[in-house]
């Protein structure tokens, strides 16, 4: 503010004497005193802040809303130039509003702002009438606009984040005039319709020729239904995009009445859910898909069980039969039977009782692959001693040599893992038959992943273990049954067994200096009171 | 032996022609010298037990032991249990049923059904003799049977 004009005279407070041109002509001193002293008041009572400036740049008269506002006194904002209390930033503009007025034109709602007392600064918003020449003061009045300010400020802060969520949530809005029933949209809105450029015009009946044809009535009783009930809305539909592809939208509105309760509006959303909507999709068409395996293998399941069923009847009975025939045919003829005659009947009734032990093996393995698996904590000190209780009538005169270790506890079905070792240990058994010194060792080997590497080892007849292969198929044989009994099925029920709990088996051995078979069972968290045992 | 002044009669029921002969041999065998009366399907041991059909005329009351095979054509063995356990005439004649398989779920079924034993065949000759030689001695001989009905009429 100019420094080089004169500076105001006039009391602290200020005299009207100063500011009145056009004051009432007054009869009596009395009266004007009155005048004055009722016009006093009115100046003060004023809420917006009123001043009068002079050429000089301080203030020459105000009211008590400025002293309110800013929270200086009145003295103190008499004692520096208006210049002082604007906050830097608005010297400039400050400066350049003055001088309009000056220049005789009217300033209107000019903002900036003014130091309080507190350290803060304050909106206002300024009306000054042009200053006509020959006048060396100014006249004006201010507003305190902060509240306005914050609440713009706050304002223009949600939209801005609200224009983030949109973004981010690749939503776009709209808004619906329920008259002309034209729309302005967010350009995100007419993208998701396949629109890169903004349209130009956009209508209720745009969207719904949008809307897939199948679909279309349906949203369109919907909105329907939303303006009539002036609720909100809320549907998913099919639209064909500008470009013909085929996408999932969802569409939220809400209608906002006027005041006299017509709808006259409806705001809304839309948003492209086509990623989503396939998503959804492939999960109910795999969980489908799953179902309906589930359902095969039940069936595959249920056809094996009739099968064996049938298998175990119908191919049993010929065989009872036969071996009864035979038998009933010793009886009939008695000692006239020679003796060759005797020997076939013989080897009739034997390959009978053998065919029967292969069915019975066959069903068995059959089994072990579709009856469900109880899982426990298995011991395997108790179920190595209770294989070879069971083994004792062949282990009796033996002289075995037996090394088995402490063993540790593994989770598995009992039953299962009884046969898997009752066999191998079985065969240890068998193989190690034409040795003077038979030794059978049963130990533990690494452990890897949760799962305990379990051995059983002997100094039997072995084998040659370029067929290693063949020894876990089933009905493959690497001895002659003259020489160990057998249908050779065990070990593919033990390989059945180990693979179904989650562990492999595989063998060492060489011809003559016995076998080893290594297998792998998942260990059991130790119970607390193995623990305490060790 | 009972005091009965009719014949205790075996009641068997087998689509088996061979099966029948080798039971009705190892009966003999065994010396169970009870009458054995076979019947070859389950729809004929019912006329046979409700004295009705090709039986109408037939020796009245219910046999003391029934030996029943499962696999049968038209009405197989488990219908004919249930039958026979269902009838309150009927209920309390001893059914043993004789199959030639563990297989399928045969076994839990007849026990719900009211069987009194369930013996799988042994596929030799003299083990089977055996096992019916046992079950003749046990549920012909050695059991007491309830106090004899007259045979159920249809």
């Amino acid at each position: 503010m100019p420094h080089e004009t004169q500076r105001a005279t006039g009391s602290e407070s200020g005299t009207w004497s100063t500011a009145g041109r056009n004051r009432p002509a007054a009869t009596s001193v009395e009266e004007l005193r009155s005048q004055h002293a009722e016009m006093e008041r009115f100046f003060d009572m004023a809420l917006d802040m009123i001043c009068v400036v002079g050429t000089d740049g301080y203030f020459k008269k105000l009211n008590a809303a400025w002293e309110k506002t800013l929270g200086f006194t009145k003295a103190e904002l008499f004692a520096r130039p208006l210049m002082e209390f604007v906050h830097p930033d608005d010297h400039a503009v400050s400066m350049a509003e003055l001088q309009k007025v000056r220049r005789g034109v009217d300033v209107v709602s000019f903002e900036n702002r003014l130091l309080h007392r507190d350290g803060s600064h304050r909106w206002l918003s300024w009306k000054a009438p042009a200053i006509p020449p020959g006048q060396d003061f100014m006249y004006a009045t201010a507003r305190d606009v902060t509240e306005n300010k914050r609440a713009e400020e706050e304002l223009r802060g949600s939209q801005t984040r609200l224009k983030l969520a949109l973004d981010a949530a690749e939503i776009g809005d709209w808004e619906l005039n329920l008259e002309t029933e034209t729309a302005s949209r967010s350009p995100k809105h007419d993208q998701i319709f396949g629109y890169d450029e903004t349209q130009q015009e956009w209508t209720y009946a745009t969207f719904l020729a949008h809307v897939h044809p199948e679909d279309r009535e349906r949203v369109d009783g919907k909105f329907r239904e939303c303006v009539a009930s002036g609720g909100n809305s809320y549907f998913e539909c099919r639209i064909i995009r500008s470009d013909g592809a085929e996408r999932h939208i969802w569409v939220r509105g809400s209608v906002y009445p006027d005041e006299a309760g017509r709808s006259m509006r409806m705001l809304g959303m839309v948003r492209d859910i086509t990623d989503r909507k396939l998503a959804e999709e492939s999960v109910a068409r795999l969980g489908a898909e799953a179902i309906q395996r589930a359902a095969q293998l039940e069936a595959a399941n249920k056809e094996m069980e009739a099968f064996s069923y049938s298998v175990s009847h119908d191919l049993r009975a010929p065989l009872r039969h036969v071996q009864g025939y035979v038998e009933l045919l010793k009886k009939a003829a008695g000692d006239q039977l020679p003796e060759k005659a005797a020997r076939y009947l013989d080897v009739i009734a034997d390959a009978g009782r053998q065919m029967g032990q292969l069915i019975d093996d066959l069903l068995a393995f059959s089994r072990i692959g579709r009856t469900e698996m109880q899982r426990s904590t298995v011991n395997l000190d108790e179920l190595v001693q209770g294989c070879l209780l069971s083994l004792e009538s062949q282990i009796r005169d033996r002289n075995i040599l037996w090394r088995i270790a402490p063993l540790p506890a593994v989770t598995g079905d009992r039953a299962l893992l009884r046969q898997a070792f009752a066999n191998l240990i079985g065969n240890s058994v068998k193989y190690t038959g034409p040795r003077e010194r038979p030794e059978i060792e049963i130990g533990i080997g690494p452990r890897e992943a949760g799962y305990v590497t379990l051995f059983i080892r002997d100094n039997g007849v072995g084998f040659d273990m370029q067929f290693a292969d063949k020894l876990f198929g089933v009905f493959q044989r690497l001895h002659t049954t003259s020489e160990f009994e057998g249908t050779g099925i065990g070990l593919a029920n033990v390989r059945r067994i180990i693979t179904r709990h989650g562990g492999r088996i595989w063998p060492e051995a060489e011809v003559g200096k016995g076998a080893t078979f290594f297998f792998t069972l998942e260990e059991a968290m130790a119970a607390p009171h193995d623990a305490a045992e060790l | 032996m009972n005091m009965m002044t009719h014949v205790r009669r075996i009641l068997l029921v087998e689509d088996s022609p061979q099966d029948a002969e080798l039971t009705r041999e190892a009966l003999i065998e065994n010396n169970v010298t009870n009458g054995l009366d076979h019947v070859s399907d389950g729809a004929a041991a019912l006329d046979y037990l409700h004295c009705r059909g090709a039986y109408a005329n037939r020796e009245n009351g219910n046999p003391t032991l029934i030996l029943l095979d499962l696999k049968m054509p038209k009405m197989d063995g488990t219908e004919v249990l249930r039958q026979i356990k269902g009838d309150p005439k009927l209920r309390t004649i001893p059914v043993i049923v004789m199959t030639s398989s563990r297989e399928g779920p045969d076994i839990s079924h007849c026990y719900e059904l009211g069987v009194n034993a369930f013996v799988v065949k042994p596929l030799a000759f003299g083990e089977f003799a055996e096992a019916v030689k046992t079950i003749g001695v046990f549920w012909v001989m050695l059991n007491e049977p309830p106090a004899p009905m007259p045979a159920a009429q249809s």
